[in-house]
């Protein structure tokens, strides 16, 4: 079993999963491809309500998805209170999957993030976060994701 | 003998001691407050107190109203502490021998953060003073200007209930400062208990604008710096003028350039003045980069202002300047390898420490001259007429080779290099850049494929560091600016001091009964990924009515900003009164001290409460009524982390980013979605008073410029907010969200509290919305009952009762409930 299809399956058995999008979504491209495609597939396919933070939202929903624009800080700092109440996942997520962020502002936030696992779709791997993507040059990661979402 | 001791307040005559809890050795400065500023009738009915030479602990009682509702959101942990020699401790597993906690360290941290950022402003308003009572001698009298009375507020007469009348009076109150910063440095070490140095955080910005203070009110007096409050109200309309030139295309090609650097703007002073003595003003472009820069435009107009201090590296890579006249500042980029390179000559001033140059203080300028021109790449001078007679003289004479620069073949030829199996210098780059992706683009579109990159870069050397190939990415970096260096121009304003009592009156009533979204403070440090955004920022703001103040690096990056459509640059196109739609610059770095006490002269203007000694009563009135909201965009020195915490003391709220926001560590924030969290104290009674959670959060960072100002809309709502304000708030927040995310913000339904104050071009579905969403009862346009938070659906007028705070007089602190108002309330004092 590779690595990805691991990943996917835990992300599935997880009952509620909520995916955050960063502002790299919007700027980054990878082989012509910008970055909210890859981040719009997997949304999809998964399902999954998605916290666009930055300016990712009208991308994503562009291309149909459930975003909600939010505010990164304001996700992470709810994760440390009894009560989530945001509605935008109707209890308290059980995983947060991060994609369109640079590591440097995943490293500073993920150690904040309590009570929940977390997953990185990037190209760093981070030692605070539940499972991520190995270290990667872009054009790798390109082909990290497009695995991932061949597995989803 | 304090016991004997009165003063008059209207027809009473008070002990001294009544006020203050130790009245030795300040009678007369308690007296000279109460009579002045405070009124006898808000005096009989709360508990006011006075701190003069507050301590931090003297404003606890608000810090922990602040601290205790929006908690720190921590978000990195060394997990060890070796702050003695009993460590290091693994605070991961267990506390420390001494005690100490996790969340404890990480609170010592962010304390010892903000009285590192304190240092450098301390040292250069040190310096400042001490140079002003040599020159001047300590009988100086100093005053704001004359359109400034003594109940204009002041973070001198907060913090130490003084009110300075001279140079003398300004050393009592500089050596205070540096006595808290003494304490709270030392407790960044030993302390253990995290509320209480989370207190200390936010008493380290507090004095670290009694120091801004001490340096504008010395600028001011005796340098002859700016001041609207010494202009008549008719002609400061459109003053300063919109007459600053800056960036590197409006440099006059073929003159020598003399540019000064850093805080001090001392030697750029006397140099001025010698150029303008012996007529040679029209043969030198002086420049500056950094507070001196915009200090030295607030008595020379003539000076072109380079760019902020973080840009300051890339700047004397450059090679623009022939000569840099230097000092300590708020972030230590250390230039002079980059002056080397260009070949600039460095004379460095300060009397603080050197930079491995040699010590040329005693040496005559004749010696100075020769040495630098024989060779030298630069000197130290702790001699501030010495060092700026040789600067200027040395500017005419040097003649120096400008071919350090890498070609565009030569970029290109190193562009090949960059492979596409690495990107590690874009997960190194503070500011997120996509430094690979876009350099293996050079040799298909050039070197414009690095514009954008280039802009964000503040040559912080990460990526060069990092990067396998050794590609020299800093003279790359270097190269483009060059390639764009005509069009790299901006048009501001010189600083125009404080803001005059009138001006304050008209923002007041202008910001709560007009037509404006709020009023904004937008400063930040230039470390963003696009030059332009502090300017589209501020523009776009600017345009919907709101009232912006700036001040320090970020105001010359908010002049970048130019409307092709009006052919305007952004100064030019708004006025700069304290009104709407006013874009108005108070000056370099000191100044955002300005901004500041400007603001927080409403609560004596319009609540008569007097200031001095009176930190908590003043910042509790102006959190709840009519806070403006404070926009960092580029957050880098830890200076910053102190004035940020001295907006938030004040009871302002803000947003910090881009990418460096992230690099904070901590935030203050609160859970919105936990209604029962949010609450005040009716004034006149006691009771508790539930209402929206506004704000949201006290420190928030955001990735974009997009995000900035839709979060800035969203912490700008106050409890207290009246119709008309609250209207216009919800208007532009709404109107950003739909633009920039197409979309109404998820929370808005939280500050609704009438259909009155529903923006009217979006009325009908918001009302909607509180029908299907929320479960309203609405009738055509109007709403019938109201959906408490708790669940029970309410006639509007009990909802308004039970769940609104709007025009109703409330309060944080219990000695400001009204005497004898509440159950078991204090008697009226005698």
């Amino acid at each position: 079993m590779s690595v990805f299809t691991e990943l996917v399956g835990n992300i599935k058995k997880r009952k509620n999963v909520l995916l955050l999008t960063g502002y790299l979504c919007d700027e980054m491209e990878l082989g012509g491809r910008k970055l909210s495609d890859f981040a719009a597939q997997i949304a999809l396919k998964l399902d999954l309500p998605v916290a666009a933070t930055g300016s990712s939202a009208v991308p994503l929903k562009e291309k149909g998805v459930r975003a909600t624009r939010k505010a990164l800080a304001e996700m992470v700092n709810l994760t440390r209170f009894p009560y989530w109440g945001d509605p935008i996942t109707a209890q308290r997520p059980e995983m947060m999957v991060f994609i369109g962020y640079p590591a440097r502002m995943l490293k500073s936030v993920l150690p904040a993030v309590k009570g929940m696992e977390t997953v990185v779709l990037g190209n760093m791997s981070m030692k605070d976060a539940t499972f991520s993507l190995p270290d990667a040059s872009l054009r790798e990661y390109q082909k990290n994701l497009e695995s991932l979402i061949g597995s989803l | 003998m304090s016991e004997n001791k009165t003063f008059r307040l209207g027809n009473a005559d008070i002990p001294v001691g009544e006020p203050v809890r130790d009245p030795r050795g300040v009678e007369d400065i308690i007296i000279e407050a109460m009579e002045t500023d405070f009124q006898e009738a808000r005096y009989k009915t709360f508990d006011q107190r006075l701190f003069p030479f507050a301590d931090a602990a003297d404003i606890a009682e608000w810090d922990s109203f602040l601290i205790g509702r929006y908690p720190p959101l921590y978000t990195f942990s060394p997990g060890t502490c070796s702050d003695c020699p009993l460590g290091p401790c693994d605070l991961k597993a267990d506390n420390g021998l001494c005690g100490l906690t996790e969340v404890a360290s990480q609170a010592r941290l962010s304390l010892r953060r903000t009285c590192r950022g304190c240092l450098s402003q301390f040292l250069d308003s040190r310096e400042l003073l001490n140079y002003a009572l040599k020159v001047f001698g300590s009988d100086r009298p100093v005053e704001w200007g004359k359109m400034h009375d003594r109940s204009d507020t002041s973070h001198i007469g907060l913090m130490t209930a003084i009110w300075p009348k001279n140079l003398a009076d300004l050393a009592r109150v500089l050596s205070y400062a540096e006595e808290q910063l003494n304490k709270l440095f030392t407790a960044s070490f030993s302390a253990l208990d995290p509320t209480e140095m989370e207190q200390m955080v936010l008493h380290s910005g507090s004095i670290l604008l009694v120091a801004m203070n001490v340096s504008e009110l010395v600028k001011m007096n005796c340098f002859g710096f700016t001041n609207a409050s010494n202009e008549d109200i008719m002609t400061t309309i459109n003053w300063p003028p919109a007459n600053i030139l800056g960036g590197l295309g409006h440099v006059e090609k073929g003159k020598p350039v003399l540019t000064f650097l850093g805080d001090s703007f001392l030697t750029g002073f006397c140099a001025v003045k010698q150029l303008k003595e012996e007529n040679l003003f029209e043969k030198v472009e002086v420049c500056g980069i950094g507070p001196a820069g915009h200090d030295i435009i607030r008595f020379y107009d003539r000076c072109r202002i380079l760019g902020p201090m973080t840009q300051a590296r890339k700047l004397a890579r450059h090679g623009i300047s022939d000569v840099i006249v230097a000092g300590d500042a708020c972030i230590d980029l250390s230039f002079l390898e980059d002056a080397k390179i260009a070949g600039t000559k460095v004379i460095w001033t300060s009397r603080a420490r050197n930079i491995g140059l040699p010590d040329y203080s005693d040496e005559t300028v004749e010696k100075i001259v020769a040495d630098l021109l024989a060779g030298a790449p630069g000197v130290w001078v702790r001699h501030t007429e010495k060092a700026a007679a040789a600067a200027v003289k040395l500017v005419q004479k040097i003649s120096r080779p400008k071919n350090h620069l890498l070609s565009e073949e030569a970029v290109k030829k190193e562009a090949k290099r960059c492979r596409d199996d690495c990107d590690r210098c874009s997960n190194v780059c503070p500011n997120g850049l996509l430094i690979g992706l876009q350099l293996r683009k050079v040799n298909a579109e050039g070197i414009a494929a690095l514009k954008d990159i280039e802009e964000g870069c503040y040559m912080c050397g990460a990526c060069e560091k990092i990067c396998p190939e050794k590609i020299p990415l800093e003279n790359i970096f270097v190269a483009a600016l060059d390639a764009w260096k005509d069009d790299d121009k901006l048009k501001m304003r010189a600083g125009r001091g404080p803001v005059a009592r009138v001006g304050t009156t008209s923002w007041a009533f202008g910001s709560m009964w007009g037509n404006c979204p709020g009023i904004f403070h937008v400063i930040g440090c230039g470390d963003a990924r696009n030059s332009e955004e502090l300017g589209w920022i501020a523009y776009n703001l600017t345009l919907r009515n709101a009232i912006i103040f700036t001040a320090g690096c970020g105001a010359g990056e908010i002049g970048r900003y130019f409307n092709k459509e009006k052919g305007q640059y952004v100064y030019e196109q708004f006025g700069t009164e304290a009104q709407l739609r006013n874009l108005i610059n108070c000056g370099s770095c000191t100044a955002c001290s300005h901004i500041v006490d400007q603001a927080l002269k409403w609560p004596r203007t319009g609540a008569g409460a007097g200031h001095y000694g009176n930190f908590a009563e003043t910042a509790d009135l102006e959190y709840n009524i009519i806070a403006p909201t404070l926009i960092v965009w580029g957050a880098l020195p830890d200076r910053m982390h102190a004035l940020v915490a001295s907006w938030v003391r004040a009871g302002m709220s803000a947003v910090i980013g881009p990418n460096s926001g992230f690099d904070w560590n901590r935030y203050l924030m609160g859970n919105k979605w936990k209604w029962e969290e949010w609450w005040s104290y009716i004034s006149y009674g006691g009771k508790k008073q539930y209402h929206e959670p506004s704000p949201p959060a006290m420190i928030i960072p955001v990735e974009t410029k997009e995000e900035c100002l839709t979060q800035a809309l969203a912490i700008s709502m106050r409890a207290v907010d009246v119709r008309d304000g609250r209207q216009a708030r919800l208007d532009t927040w709404i109107e950003f969200s739909q633009m920039f995310f197409q979309e109404f913000p998820d929370d808005w339904r939280l500050f609704a509290r009438s259909d009155w104050e529903l923006p009217i071009r979006y009325k009908s579905r918001l009302l909607k919305e509180l029908k299907e969403k929320s479960g309203w009862d609405i009738d055509r346009m109007q709403i019938k009952k109201a959906r408490h938070p708790d669940g029970r659906l309410l006639e509007i007028g009990e909802f308004s009762k039970e769940y609104s705070a709007m025009t109703k007089a409330i309060t944080k602190l219990k000695r400001m409930i009204a005497r004898g108002s509440a159950p078991g309330g204090k008697e009226e004092k005698k």
